[in-house]
């Protein structure tokens, strides 16, 4: 039991020692471990260019004709705009003007013509007798007669000896043949063309063609016979026709009346083979000679055959008759050309008719064709139009016929050389609407009545000053002289007359009027007369005899010194005008503004009307017109007239605005006016500024203010940088002148000063730009202004118009400053950027032990950079050269390199502080040639500084510090 | 032959020792733990489910309570009259880790070292293992425990966890994370799983002529588990790296869970009850080699899982995909909190949870080859060999010895100990007790594994009550 109980109890005891060894202390942060852990982290990877640097949209690119591009800087500043505004206007104008009322205008416009009888010729007759004369029967052909068989012309023993040698030898013989008689043998020759003709004159060629291998002849004979045997003639035969040869003869058969048919005997000798052996066959034997005959120039007076076409020619002249009229050339208003044919030939054909008299406008002589009847028939041709031409002292028409007859084959005439076509010709009605020559006397009267046009009724009116004018034209021609007579204008109570000659063409008389009364026949009939008596002349000419002498009557200006009538719708008229002065040649102008002032002075001691227009100024079309009235008190009355919105329209070669003032008396009775009475007026222009004006603009000037526009080009802090390819256009625009600018000019002078903020200044000017020749102005020296890196850009200009165009208040010129700054440039030796002082007011964890910085870096600009980063807790330090240098760094150019910088716990202790001020510098390095000069440098586009960077972090983890 | 037995099954005990590797935890009633887990062949009544379902077998008829040489009996005797019993409120709950022990956590991660001094850092850094630090927990409670004659009825509520986290993890902490590389967090693993078993078991001798030439007694037995499922959350994927480089950093993660009866996501609610069911069967064997020698074999959880069902049943996946270079840090330094958000998006490649189809989980199925020696009345000796089937809570398949002496001088307290080797715990010992009455037995068990006192890395408690009648 008691051993029970210790093993229990032991056993229990172990079992709580057991249970309690196993104890957790307790927790204190304190006593946690502390460690440094590492962190490698990429941090940055960068490619800076200089869009990154800068951070300016205005940077750009341009490409390089090698292949890349730099970069630019691109800015366009506006230039103020320069408009013309109120430079269109013209100076204040006046003028003066005094009417009359005796000064009333009579119109007298009526006008007459006076017209030639008609010119014509007397009718021409002419007969033409064509014959046929000599017949030529060209168309007869050669015809060859049936063969002469050597087996019928040879003697039968020769005949038979051959065919035996031919037999004996196979077909093929040498033989030698003596000469031999030869049979009389007659071969019958037809020509189909004629069966009989009487020849005046002719030749018969006789050909023989051997074809035998011996000679033929000689001698021979050639008898030619008629059919009955009658022998026409022989032709002995003396030269010897070698085998396969011809021989001719010809025979003259002038006189012969020769048969269409003939027999041809041919006898005589052979020489055979000349004795000598030739190799014949049996063809041989078969063949013969031929005969042929030829016909040539056989002309026929009678014959009766297949008549060939004959031709029939004839020239003559028609003799016109005598008369004082006479032409050397007219061109025929009419005229019938009439051919009346009676064929008496038994043929029929062609005639052409040829006038060399009659040409056609384009010179051409007159020449007709027309058929010839087989019996009778007619041509007729109108001839107006054509110009007839003769000699002036030989009035006679000209003229030749061709009649080709047509051929008659197949049928058989009988023709003789008498007979005929007689051709009838009539040239009737003639006459002329021109001509040249000489026109027998016309005296030609006429009586006109000239309506006076005016709105007076004269009774009586004595002329002071004026005359008739009297425009002639004489468009007939030649000369004549006029008798004028005019009832109504009296003189000392006598009718007044005048003659006057006219020549051709336009001529003026006048006809002095002054001290002559006019005298209406009645108030209600305001006529004048005219009775005129024209005779020509004979002198030679030329004339137009469709056309007329005109003349035309007026009375362009009468001045009255007295005048008695009813005035009631009279218009006494005053037209004059103002000069502009204005050196501009204005053709339209719209106003904008402006005044006219009218002041009129009553003189005449009745009240008037008075209606007074400025044409020259319209609105709508329609013209500037007024009426006032003003009372016969002889005092000042001033009307004005607001002319904004008119248009002003003046002839380019009158610079003057027309004014019209025509007065009215309104009164039904007869008075009488004397030249003292009169209305006074003055007309005053103020200043008249135009909303447009066409017309030729001389020195019109356009200002603009000035405008100041900043500019950034490269950060200030940038010092030793000097570009070497800048470029400044400005780029106009105007719409001066519209779209017609061909003879408009415009000048421009733009003024440009360029500044910094260090006070340096450069201007620049360009005078005299011819801006619509070309609209981009390149700006002079603009290295120069950009290379202050002015922040501030001041322009001006002003321009000067010139010639003709349509230019509007509106018009303007404006431009844009284009600024092209390629980043080529050299550095200098303090090429420095001073970086801004930052300040860093949040310290690094503290956990940061240790930072490594790995940098990978890949220069690829053409200049190089050493760049060093301060780090100070005061910024003076920075000046005063206390501050720690945190990094410093150089990098040439156009190099890749790896760097790792330690930010030891020194450095990195500059950061445990609650604020530290950071601040560096980049110093830009050029490239260097061999010389040591720097080297412009360029920044492409493809230039960038690529960056790598990572860090290695070592952070101490302390429980205790937390 | 009964020798030939014997060296076989040392045979088996010692070369699934030489295999041993992490397995499933093992607490199984305090009596189990008191043991190291030997306890097994001596099981009767509510223990031998678990154990051994053959068990059951001694109780039918109590045909062995006549019998006066019964070792058993002699803790029996004069205090019950009946095989028959109930539990109630029983704890296990089983903590184990692979890495840290209280001497460790008193003496190194606080003891005040500085990592950067002499070998301080890597005498750290060993403590975490290279496959990784595990982390797994058992609580079970025996809500109800029933015994009549060779039947037993249980239902043992048991929420089980496991993690891993991968060893690059502490690497990065107290190392450093470097260039090209990278930090892994692949290797995360995790389950945890409640489940609440009800088993039925049964057993009886076996009578056969054979067998009575060779033993004394031979006894079958088999158990029927329905396995209530609560709740569920497992990693099915959990893929993760951090890499820098000089001239980037890359982030890409990958996770996916699957829960049942957890929620995920704000538009899902917890799903209370039974979310999932499934079935185990247990077969054991239980022969009487002579007076003295006893030995089981059982195979526990037989084709054993859980079906969770489709309701309850959601999904998430959350992945990243982060991709940096040096120029994008330096321009998302400049971010403003929208352009961040934005940014934050675009890395995460996918963020969803969603309805799921049912899965199903496995459930630890288990050998248990087990001897009993009883040297004196008062002592004898346990043994138990144990191999996990299947790997569960990604334990692997390592084989667990154990060895227990239970000390029986004073009836009402019998003592316990036992040391273990291999399974998920590696070493083990253990100890405990019971106060075993008439009527009532209390039993408590106590190990720790990995080492002992304060150099233990995993502790297991049990506690269990029980009424005979």
């Amino acid at each position: 039991m008691l051993r029970q109980t210790l093993a229990t109890t032991a056993s229990l005891a172990l079992i709580s020692l057991l249970l309690t060894g196993c104890a957790l202390n307790d927790f204190d942060q304190e006593n946690l471990p502390a460690w440094t852990t590492t962190l490698e982290l990429p941090l940055l990877e960068a490619s800076v260019n200089l869009r990154t640097l800068l951070d300016d949209s205005l940077i750009t690119t341009q490409p390089l004709p090698e292949g890349d591009s730099i970069y630019v800087y691109q800015d366009t500043l506006q230039i103020d705009e320069l408009q013309v505004g109120d430079e269109l206007h013209l100076e204040p104008m006046s003028s003066d003007f005094t009417q009359h009322p005796c000064d009333f205008q009579i119109s007298l416009s009526d006008s007459f013509c006076v017209h030639y009888d008609t010119v014509s010729l007397a009718d021409v007759a002419e007969t033409i007798n064509a014959e046929v004369g000599p017949i030529e029967l060209d168309n007869i052909e050669p015809q060859t007669s049936a063969p002469y068989p050597f087996r019928d012309v040879m003697p039968g023993s020769l005949v038979a000896y051959l065919e035996q040698m031919l037999a004996d030898s196979g077909g093929t013989a040498q033989v030698a043949v003596d000469a031999v008689e030869l049979y009389p043998l007659t071969r019958r020759i037809e020509f189909v063309t004629f069966r009989q003709a009487t020849l005046s004159s002719g030749l018969l060629r006789i050909t023989i063609i051997n074809e035998m291998f011996v000679y033929l002849g000689v001698p021979l004979l050639v008898t030619v016979q008629d059919t009955l045997g009658n022998e026409l003639f022989a032709l002995p035969w003396n030269e010897e026709i070698p085998p396969g040869g011809t021989g001719s003869q010809v025979a003259d058969l002038t006189g012969y009346t020769v048969p269409g048919t003939v027999d041809v005997r041919v006898s005589g000798f052979s020489n055979g083979t000349h004795g000598l052996p030739v190799e014949i066959t049996d063809a041989d034997l078969d063949a013969g000679f031929l005969v042929r005959m030829t016909a040539e120039n056989f002309a026929a007076e009678s014959a009766q055959a297949q008549i060939p076409s004959q031709t029939i020619a004839g020239a003559a002249a028609i003799q016109l008759e005598d008369s004082e009229t006479r032409i050397e050339e007219g061109v025929l208003a009419r005229g019938d050309l009439r051919i009346d044919m009676f064929n008496e030939m038994g043929l029929t054909g062609t005639v052409l008719l040829n006038i060399p008299s009659l040409e056609s406008p384009l010179g051409v002589p007159y020449q007709a064709e027309f058929p010839l009847p087989p019996a009778t028939g007619q041509f007729q041709d109108d001839l107006s139009g054509w110009t007839l031409r003769m000699e002036l002292a030989e009035q006679t028409i000209d003229y030749d016929y061709i009649i080709i007859t047509d051929d008659t084959a197949p049928e058989f005439i009988e023709l003789h050389s008498s007979d005929q076509a007689i051709l009838e010709l009539e040239i009737n009605n003639i006459a002329c609407s021109e001509m040249s020559g000489t026109i027998a006397q016309q005296v030609l009267e006429d009586f006109d009545q000239m309506e006076l046009e005016s709105e007076m009724q004269i009774q009586s009116a004595v002329i002071e000053e004026g005359a008739i004018q009297l425009r002639v034209d004489n468009q007939v021609g030649g000369q004549a002289s006029v008798a004028f007579t005019v009832p109504e204008l009296r003189r000392d109570g006598v009718p007044v007359d005048s003659t006057i000659v006219v020549g051709t063409g336009a001529s003026l008389h006048l006809w002095d009027l002054a001290g002559c009364v006019l005298t209406p026949p009645s108030l209600e009939e305001q006529i004048i007369s005219c009775h005129t008596v024209t005779t020509t002349d004979t002198t030679y000419g030329y004339y137009q005899l469709t056309d007329s002498i005109r003349v035309a009557a007026s009375l362009p200006s009468l001045l009255f010194s007295e005048v008695t009538g009813i005035f009631t719708e009279a218009s006494i008229v005053e037209n004059d005008s103002v000069e502009t002065g204005s050196e501009h040649t204005v053709e339209q102008a719209e106003i904008q503004s402006g005044v006219v002032t009218l002041d009129l002075v009553n003189r005449i001691g009745m009240p008037l009307e008075l209606e007074f227009q400025l044409a020259d100024l319209t609105l709508a079309g329609e013209p500037l017109t007024r009426l006032y009235e003003i009372p016969p008190d002889g005092q000042i009355h001033t009307r004005q007239l607001d002319l904004a919105g008119y248009r002003l329209s003046l002839p380019p070669d009158r610079q003057q605005v027309c004014y019209q003032s025509s007065l009215r008396l309104p009164t039904d009775d007869l008075i009488t006016l004397f030249r003292s009475d009169s209305l006074i007026g003055e007309l005053r222009f103020d200043t008249l500024r135009f909303a447009s004006l066409t017309g030729t603009v001389d020195s019109l000037v356009v200002e603009s203010d000035t405008t100041s526009e900043s500019l950034e080009v490269l950060p200030e802090e940038l010092s030793g940088i000097h570009f070497e390819n800048a470029d400044m256009v400005i780029d106009l625009e105007t719409d001066i002148g519209g779209d017609d600018t061909d003879s408009l000019s415009v000048m421009l002078t733009i003024g440009m000063l360029a500044s910094n903020s260090d006070g340096e200044e450069i201007l620049t000017t360009i005078e005299n730009w011819s801006v619509l020749d070309s609209n981009r102005v390149q700006v002079p020296n603009a290295e120069d202004l950009l290379n202050i890196f002015p922040d501030r850009i001041e322009t001006w200009g002003s321009a000067v118009v010139n010639g003709h165009a349509t230019v509007e208040h509106t018009q303007f010129i404006r431009g844009n400053l284009e600024i092209l700054l390629p980043f080529e440039f050299e550095i200098t030796q303090d090429a420095v950027i001073d970086l801004d002082h930052e300040l860093v007011d949040e310290s690094l964890p503290d956990e940061i032990a240790e930072v490594s910085l790995r940098m990978g870096l890949n220069n690829q600009f053409e200049f190089g950079s050493r760049i060093t980063v301060l780090a100070a807790l005061d910024t003076t330090a920075f000046s005063s050269g206390g501050a720690d240098t945190l990094l410093q760094l150089e990098l040439p150019a156009n190099t890749s390199r790896l760097d790792t910088i330690n930010l030891t716990p020194a450095k990195i202790e500059l950061f445990a502080a609650e604020s530290t001020w950071i601040s560096g510098k980049v110093e830009i390095l050029s490239q260097l040639d061999d010389e040591g000069n720097p080297l412009v440098t360029r920044i492409l586009a493809s230039d960038s500084l690529n960056l790598d960077l990572s860090g290695r972090f070592r952070l101490r983890i302390d429980p205790e510090d937390m | 032959m009964k020798v030939n037995i014997r060296h076989h099954l040392a045979l088996l005990v010692l070369g699934a020792a030489l295999l041993a590797d992490p397995t499933a935890l093992t607490a199984n009633g305090p009596q189990s733990i008191g043991t190291a887990g030997a306890f097994m062949v001596t099981a009767r009544g509510i223990d031998a489910i678990g154990l051994n379902p053959a068990n059951l077998g001694y109780d039918a008829d109590f045909k062995w309570l006549p019998r006066a040489n019964d070792p058993l009996d002699r803790d029996l005797q004069g205090r019950r009259e009946t095989a028959s019993s109930i539990s109630f409120l029983g704890l296990n709950a089983q903590l184990q880790n692979n890495a840290v022990s209280p001497y460790w956590i008193n003496n190194t991660l606080f003891g005040g070292l500085d990592l950067d001094q002499g070998n301080n850092r890597e005498e750290f850094l060993s403590a975490w293992p290279e496959q990784g630090w595990n982390l797994q927990a058992l609580l079970q409670t025996r809500v109800l425990g029933v015994s009549w004659r060779n039947f037993a009825l249980t239902v043992e509520p048991q929420l089980d966890q496991s993690l891993r986290l991968p060893p690059d993890l502490f690497r990065a902490v107290f190392d450093g994370v470097y260039f090209d590389d990278p930090v892994s967090l692949s290797q995360t693993r995790g389950q945890v799983q409640a489940v609440v078993p009800v088993t039925l078991a049964y057993g009886q001798p076996l009578e056969l002529p054979w067998l009575s030439e060779r033993v004394q007694a031979t006894y079958v037995g088999g158990g029927f588990k329905t396995l209530l499922g609560m709740a569920c959350a497992r990693i099915d994927d959990f893929e993760g790296e951090l890499l820098t480089q000089a001239d980037s950093i890359s982030v890409h993660s990958d996770v996916r869970l699957s829960t049942a009866g957890i929620p995920m996501g704000e538009e899902q609610s917890a799903s209370f009850g039974i979310n999932g069911w499934g079935y185990a069967f247990d077969l054991g064997l239980a022969v009487d080699l002579d007076e003295q020698w006893q030995c089981g074999l059982a195979l526990h959880n037989l084709l054993g899982g859980i079906n969770w069902s489709d309701a309850g049943a959601w999904a998430y996946e959350q992945g990243y995909e982060i991709a940096l270079s040096s120029a994008d840090i330096n321009e998302i330094t400049g971010f403003s909190e929208a352009e961040m958000d934005s940014a934050q998006s675009a890395w995460q490649v996918a963020d969803s949870s969603y309805a799921r189809d049912g899965f199903r989980t496995a459930y630890p199925a288990y050998l248990l080859l087990g001897a009993h020696y009883q040297w004196r009345p008062a002592l004898g000796f346990d043994a138990a060999y144990r191999q996990e089937l299947n790997p569960v809570l990604d334990t692997a398949l390592r084989p667990r010895l154990a060895v227990a002496a239970r000390f029986d001088y004073l009836n009402w307290l019998p003592l316990r100990c036992g040391v273990a080797v291999g399974g998920l715990e590696g070493f083990q010992w253990s100890t405990g007790f019971g106060l075993a009455f008439t009527h009532y037995q209390l039993d408590f068990g106590f190990a720790q594994s990995g080492g002992m006192f304060n150099w233990a890395k995993g502790v297991t408690l049990g506690l269990e009550q029980r009424v005979y009648f």
